[in-house]
């Protein structure tokens, strides 16, 4: 009886194990094999609507998955790369630093104290539900990025508007921050100083317009996918965690049509998946992992895209053995940028000892300090044996704190071997994953970590204010010099460009020299892959996650 | 699959009688030495921790430092310089892979030792303990089993990382044999109860609290070395698992720290590689297909030598 | 029995708040909390984060609130993916890492079982070490390798298979009517199915073989079966009727556990084909601390498996007597 029970089991499920080896061997995969045959890129480039693109189509791009899509809360790139294909500014920044009108109508008026900025936004804008976007929706943009309760991340770059900080720490409402429509298509800015690159931040999202009869109040949440205010190109319109988010073309957007119909940002957190998934014709772009650019990097579909980042080793000020100059020189100069590069980069990055790119307006010249704290082992030897640990000897222990992932595993290990051969001393190394790497960092508790920056816009200010001055929020290395803070002050308050990058560059080469919480490794390159039916993709100067302006992206004509 | 694995051999084990306690040993080599397959993995693994060890302390067989840089070969395949090619900063394969190997047999024993231990303790004490001590040692027992196993391993191995430097938890082996060891001991629990508690009905081990013994030599001199075949059968079983969990941990990044190369971090790294320079993958992944092989043929052949009702 | 049963049903309570509250302060144990931010936020703003997810409280007070909302069956909020709940991330990966899973063990019951069977059947000849290769290819290989491989070779290399994805219909567990579909082979996309499946279930395949392989090996040599061919029955009627159902019992028990390794350990798989899966949101989330997440997926884990165990155990004591007297 029982035995014919568990027979009868069996039996059943190898029925329905058959079933499912039939019905697998009856399936005929239709899938397109589009990956396969590279089609000529049009070379025009630019976003013509010449004959050589087709109207419509979809594309599958690979993303990471975002934390949210709140463009007054969001500093996480891949966050904003997602917010900038949903959302739209006053300004678009275009490489170069150039600013052209998105939703402004023209450049904004300034006082000629420099103080109050009024802006005009252009006639019959809309929301993608069919609602007007008015001037009042870009103050309430703003309100909300100071907003306490929003917490915006990115508060921080609006600190010069009068009462956005008050408001912001607590202490202010928001009827006193420094906004406000005077009609319709209108609204003021008054700001605290006279700023010159002040028109840059409205090109950016924490200044993004959000609905202010939309959402409930200034605080309220932004709504998640399908109801996302959505004010650009592509509205998203379903987020599934771990998969996909699906944006589709938004009907209603003000600025011209987007030319694809949908996007499907695919969610992928490793790489090499992602470029098994494209090799096999699944994604149309990819972002290429610097193990896997040996094998793509002769490819026609490889793009390198070098981005103002800087990327670099910072010491903290404060720790015993780290705030001898002698031993950050040593370490700066037994530091081979270029082998480095070659070795660890896969020669796709750019060797530097600068910290701002030298094509920033207010740079110094690249390699500027090269002669200072540029590699020469023998240079190195001698400062260390300056800092009285000839050939490493009573050399007290170093660790470095890194992330765990496999470029930094090759990076430490590279660091490891340079400063065992040329200077005699022992690195350990602490792996930590990002969470615990970031709350380390915040608060100052490592010696030696690996860290970077990517400008918000671009200008040399962007680099150094609010970095190094002395108890600067971001200033987690502790870099305290008097003569960094006395040059960055005078930088903040100049208005005439020449004397404040004058200033800045001062800056910069004390910053460095000194290795103040910063020794400058490498500018970092964005590798892609993208599939050359896709036309229309320009670089992008910014740190984010994929290119910028997916409007004009295109699929070449059959 | 460890769970899977483990608990099957609760079952089988279980049912072995430890009735023949005498003889039981000569046989069993007798019976294993017939298993050709139990006795050449028995060989290939001797001959893998030989070279292991000679691997990390005699130079010769080392031939590079595991660590040393050489950027003039990197990524080379296989050739008489380096037998089993470089990776991408120009190190040694070879020399690698002996030092994963030898970090991966000692995470695999280490967990061993360790869950001998506990799981000994355990499940004597819920054997010999009264049935209070047993229904809590037990409920324990229980509660270790509903862990999803691989998760858990992967938890304990966040909680330890960055704390390198600590007393005790602070060494990289140490944690991860810890981490695997926590969620492992159960095995070895169920199955010492079940033996002991068998085995406490027997007529010997009544004849000897006749004689007066204390409990504790009773359970020393005549349970334990009894219960003994069915425990290195799961031990042998369980150094392969340990060995794999590892590997899962280096895959997702919560390895052994750098320069130090275990399998699972050499195996991450090949897989990041998988397409630039497969040579990288193949030599630890086959390094880890040998052992997790030759300790499951081994592991069979034994359970068939010291399987009583294994009739000729 | 049923006092067994229900004392065995009432015990995985407190084995789940137990595992609950270790899992609490262990995950609150690692280092770094959720927000973590490069740029810089003023400690109040951090504060007021920290308030909305009670992160300020007390590790005791978070915990008392945690289990309080618990008991309301509300298992928080994501701080990650546009912050959405616990529930809808568990209603959303759930059913796709059950259904990798079920396949999973289907495929290795049924391969695992007839390899063993043609192994036993041809012991020393061909099928024989046909199946012996297979055990040993699936025992050998940590399923993230052959997975990469698989892909390699089958999705880049020969384009039969899809890479991303799962391709199992959409289900969802709270509402009946949606599980038909499961049953509906056209609902199935395989090209999105054999290569997850073949990567989780192989090295349960191969364990599965080598234990029936083994098992009918020790019942061909049983008297009755001896008996039986002596009585010139038909070998076809021997195997049928008397080896394959002896055989089942030492194989049958091992399938309770492998089907709980299949069903909670497929985060490698899920992460290697960008599979939407539970597994692969736990990992995510012990990395971004996301502990609304972390304990959602362990609760919820800890649930079947102490369910499914429970299972297996009802079931050794109904085959208990046939395993005593076997």
């Amino acid at each position: 009886m029982r035995k014919t029970k568990w027979w009868m089991l069996f039996s059943i499920l190898t029925v329905f194990a058959l079933t499912f080896a039939v019905a697998c061997g009856d399936d005929d995969d239709d899938d397109d094999t589009d990956g396969g045959n590279p089609t000529a890129t049009s070379d025009d480039g630019d976003n013509g609507d010449n004959g050589d693109t087709q109207a419509g189509g979809e594309i599958t791009v690979q993303i990471t998955e975002p934390e949210g899509l709140d463009p007054h809360f969001s500093d996480f790139s891949v966050d904003i790369t997602v917010i900038q294909m949903t959302n739209r500014g006053l300004y678009d920044l275009l490489p170069g630093g150039e600013l052209r009108p998105a939703m402004a109508d023209g450049m904004p008026e300034v006082s000629d104290d420099g103080l109050t900025y009024t802006v005009k936004i252009k006639e019959g804008l809309q929301w993608s539900d069919g609602e007007t976007l008015d001037a009042n929706d870009f103050v309430f943009g703003i309100q909300r990025t100071c907003d306490p309760t929003i917490a915006g991340h990115y508060q921080y770059i609006l600190t010069n508007i009068a009462g956005c900080d008050d408001y912001y720490g607590g202490e202010g409402s928001v009827d006193d921050v420094g906004v406000a429509a005077t009609d319709n298509n209108t609204f003021v800015i008054t700001l605290h100083t006279a700023q010159a690159t002040f028109p840059s931040l409205l090109a950016l999202w924490p200044t993004y317009p959000a609905p202010d009869e939309g959402l409930a109040s200034v605080d309220a949440d932004w709504p998640a996918p399908p109801d996302s205010p959505c004010s650009g190109p592509f509205c998203p319109t379903e987020w599934v965690a771990g998969d996909h988010i699906t944006l589709v073309k938004n009907e209603n957007y003000s600025l011209g049509e987007a030319k694809l119909d949908k996007i499907t940002l695919r969610i992928i957190d490793d790489l090499s998946v992602a470029l098994n998934a494209y090799d096999a014709g699944e994604l149309d772009m990819i972002r290429v992992s610097t193990t896997d650019l040996p094998q793509v990097r002769d490819r026609d579909d490889y793009q390198n895209i070098a981005l103002p980042i800087t990327i670099g080793l910072e010491p903290l000020m404060t720790d015993p053995l780290l705030k001898d100059l002698n031993v950050r020189l040593a370490l700066s100069r037994a530091t081979d940028r270029e082998l480095l590069n070659e070795v660890v980069g896969e020669g796709a990055n750019i060797p530097t000892t600068n910290w701002v790119p030298a094509e920033e307006p207010g740079a110094n010249e690249a390699g500027a300090f090269d002669d200072v704290v540029g590699f020469d082992a023998e240079a190195a030897k001698k400062l260390l044996a300056d800092a009285g640990y000839p050939n490493g000897e009573g050399f007290p222990g170093l660790t470095m704190l890194l992330t765990d992932s496999e470029g930094n595993r090759v990076l430490g290990e590279f660091l490891q071997e340079q400063w065992k051969q040329i200077l005699g001393i022992e690195l350990s190394i602490d792996f930590v994953d990002g969470q615990t790497r970031q709350a380390r960092f915040n608060s100052s508790d490592f010696q030696l970590t690996t860290g970077g920056w990517g400008h918000d816009y671009p200008d040399a200010e962007n680099w150094l204010v609010g970095l190094y001055e002395t108890g600067a929020s971001i200033n987690k290395q502790k870099c305290s010099d008097p003569e960094i803070d006395a040059a960055l002050a005078k930088a903040k308050v100049e208005t005439d460009n020449e004397a404040r990058w004058e200033e800045l560059r001062k800056a910069e080469r004390r910053i460095v020299e000194t290795a103040c919480g910063m020794m400058p490794l490498y500018h970092r390159g964005n590798h892609y892959l993208i599939n050359e039916k896709l036309v229309g993709v320009t670089p992008t100067l910014e740190d984010h996650y994929l290119p910028q302006f997916p409007e004009d992206w295109a699929l070449a004509a059959e | 699959m460890a769970e899977a694995i483990a608990a099957n051999e609760r079952v089988t084990i279980a049912d072995m009688s430890p009735r023949r306690h005498r003889g039981l040993w000569s046989n069993a080599f007798r019976r294993l030495a017939r298993n050709r397959l139990a006795l050449i993995s028995m060989g290939i693994l001797l001959a893998m921790i030989v070279l292991a060890i000679l691997g990390n302390y005699v130079d010769w067989v080392q031939r590079y430092e595991p660590s040393a840089q050489d950027y003039s070969v990197r990524r080379a395949g296989p050739s008489a310089e380096h037998w089993f090619g470089t990776d991408s900063l120009g190190r040694d394969n070879w020399s690698r892979v002996l030092q994963g190997t030898w970090i991966s047999l000692r995470v695999g024993l280490g967990v061993q030792a360790v869950v001998v231990v506990i799981g000994v303790l355990i499940g004597g004490t819920a054997a010999l303990g009264g049935r209070w001590l047993d229904n809590l040692m037990m409920r324990l027992t229980d509660l270790a089993y509903a862990f999803p196993d691989l998760l858990f391993i992967i938890l304990l191995s966040a909680t330890f990382q960055g704390r390198q430097g600590m007393p005790i938890i602070g060494d990289p082996l140490f944690q991860m044999i810890l981490a695997i060891s926590f969620v492992a001991w159960v095995t070895i629990a169920r199955l010492v109860r079940g033996q002991m508690l068998a085995l406490s009905e027997q007529d010997f081990v009544t004849a000897a609290r006749a004689t007066g013994l204390p409990e504790w030599r009773i359970v020393f001199q005549h349970m334990l070395p009894n219960a003994l075949g069915p425990l290195i059968v799961a031990i042998v079983f369980g150094i392969p698992l340990a060995i794999f969990a590892e590997a899962v941990l280096g895959f997702i990044g919560i390895g052994m720290p750098p320069p130090t190369a275990s399998l699972g971090v050499l195996v991450s790294n090949g897989y990041d590689e998988i397409r630039t320079n497969i040579w990288l993958i193949v030599f630890p992944a086959g390094t880890i297909a040998i052992m997790m092989l030759c300790f499951t043929f081994l592991g069979d052949g034994l359970r068939d030598a010291l399987d009583p009702r294994a009739r000729e | 029995m049923t006092g067994y049963i229900v004392r065995r049903t009432l015990w995985i309570i407190p084995v789940l708040w137990a595992i609950a509250t270790l899992t609490f302060f262990l995950m609150h144990a690692v280092e770094g909390g959720p927000f973590a931010s490069e740029k810089p936020v003023p400690p109040r703003i951090e504060e007021a984060l920290n308030a909305k997810y009670n992160l300020d409280k007390s590790l005791g007070e978070q915990y008392v609130l945690y289990f309080w909302d618990l008991l309301h069956l509300d298992l928080g909020t994501s701080f990650n993916a546009n912050q959405i709940t616990v529930r809808e991330l568990l209603a959303q990966g759930l059913p796709i890492s059950i259904q990798l899973g079920v396949v999973a063990f289907i495929y290795a019951v049924v391969v695992g079982g007839a390899l063993g069977v043609i192994a036993a059947l041809n012991q020393n000849r061909a099928g024989d070490y046909l199946g012996v290769f297979f055990a040993t290819i699936g025992t050998a290989m940590p399923n993230f390798i052959m997975a990469s491989f698989l892909v390699i070779i089958f999705s880049v290399k020969l384009g039969w298979f899809a890479v991303l994805g799962w391709g199992g219909p959409e289900w969802a567990l709270d509402d009946p009517t949606t599980w038909a579909r499961n049953f509906n082979p056209f609902a199935w996309d395989y090209t999105r199915v054999v290569l997850p499946v073949v990567a989780l279930g192989t090295l349960a395949a191969s364990y599965i073989a080598r234990i029936t392989r083994a098992s009918m090996l020790e019942v061909l040599q049983q008297d009755y079966v001896r008996t039986a061919r002596a009585k010139g029955l038909q070998e076809r009627h021997v195997i049928a009727r008397h080896t394959l159902k002896n055989a089942m019992v030492p194989i049958l028990t091992v399938l309770g556990p492998i089907f709980v390794a299949l069903v909670t350990g497929s985060f490698i798989v899920e992460r290697i084909f960008a599979i939407p899966g539970i597994g692969r949101h736990f990992v995510t989330a012990i990395f971004t601390r996301d502990y609304g997440v972390i304990m959602g997926v362990t609760l919820f884990y800890a649930l079947l498996v102490a369910v499914a165990n429970l299972l297996i155990d009802i079931s050794y004591a109904v085959v208990d007597p046939r395993i005593r007297y076997h």
